[in-house]
């Protein structure tokens, strides 16, 4: 899966967790979950377990703790599929 | 600045309902005791969230001093100590064990939201100047925020008799959540912490650091 898949697959999971989709026509890979796209911790706990059913891996805790981008969920989920 | 956190979660926001019923964010986030006290608990959700506002709590006050510190939920470890009922809200204390140390507790429970707050000790909570309040609208996230700052900005001027004008909050760029209050143009040394979901928005901070010289008068 190239990256650019990876990418349109990660911003239809955050779709159903941003409040405000204006935030998500913007994102970049450098947009933050938290601060830029106002998604609260709580959430971003379930991204986490929506992205290990969707792309079909395993994110740990240290693995989850790193991930603060766009950009950051993205390389995670290629490096893991590599 | 001595550390300061505090978190309030609207029990009835969307995701939030039912969030007990969820094993596998249960498994993420709770050790092994905090999953048994949610299963005991009467009301398993409101235990749930207060377990989570705790750790929430304890991270945005240790990571305000340290910005890089993890933010695995499973390493913010809930003891509670103590369960007072007899009030109109249900009241927990005890502490959360942090990659940087311990921290004392305390959680309000309400047919509505839960709130907690951590500091370094339950003298250190004692003196907190907090509060819950309710939100009008129901708007964006962006209105949340500027809600909560607003509600902090008016109990600090009430705090020290100044006008609410002379005050505004600025986000350092380290950290998630950490605001710092500025007063007259003049960084005030206090420390602060704002929270917000759905219906409600909280504050919290520490009157006892003084107002420095400079920014007096």
């Amino acid at each position: 899966m190239s990256e650019e898949q990876i990418t349109n697959k990660f911003i239809d999971i955050l779709r159903g967790y941003v409040k405000d989709p204006a935030l998500l026509e913007k994102a970049t890979q450098k947009t933050h979950i938290l601060k830029d796209l106002k998604v609260n911790s709580a959430r971003l706990v379930d991204i986490i377990i929506k992205c290990e059913d969707v792309f079909g891996t395993t994110i740990d805790d240290e693995e989850a703790d790193r991930i603060a981008t766009i950009g950051d969920a993205v390389t995670l989920i290629q490096q893991k599929a590599a | 600045m001595p550390p300061v956190g505090n978190d309030v979660v609207d029990l009835a926001a969307p995701g939030n309902r039912g969030k007990s019923a969820d094993g596998r964010f249960r498994g993420r986030v709770f050790t092994v005791d905090e999953q048994a006290l949610i299963s005991g608990a009467t009301q398993p959700d409101t235990m749930l969230w207060a377990l989570w506002a705790a750790k929430e709590a304890a991270f945005k006050a240790v990571s305000r001093g340290d910005p890089a510190v993890c933010s695995i939920p499973r390493q913010y470890r809930v003891f509670l100590e103590t369960e007072d009922t007899s009030g109109t809200n249900a009241r927990l204390a005890g502490k959360v064990s942090t990659p940087r140390g311990d921290l004392a507790l305390r959680v309000v429970l309400t047919a509505d939201w839960v709130h907690a707050l951590a500091a370094e000790s339950e003298e250190a909570i004692g003196r907190l100047r907090q509060r819950v309040s309710p939100r009008e609208g129901t708007g964006s996230g962006a209105d949340a925020s500027a809600f909560a700052r607003e509600i902090l900005l008016g109990e600090i001027a009430r705090f020290l008799g100044c006008d609410g004008g002379d005050l505004s909050v600025v986000k350092e760029p380290g950290g998630p959540g950490a605001p710092r209050v500025m007063f007259r143009g003049c960084l005030l040394e206090v420390e602060v912490s704002l929270s917000h979901d759905g219906r409600f928005a909280a504050f919290a901070f520490d009157p006892s650091t003084p107002l420095p010289a400079e920014c007096a008068g």
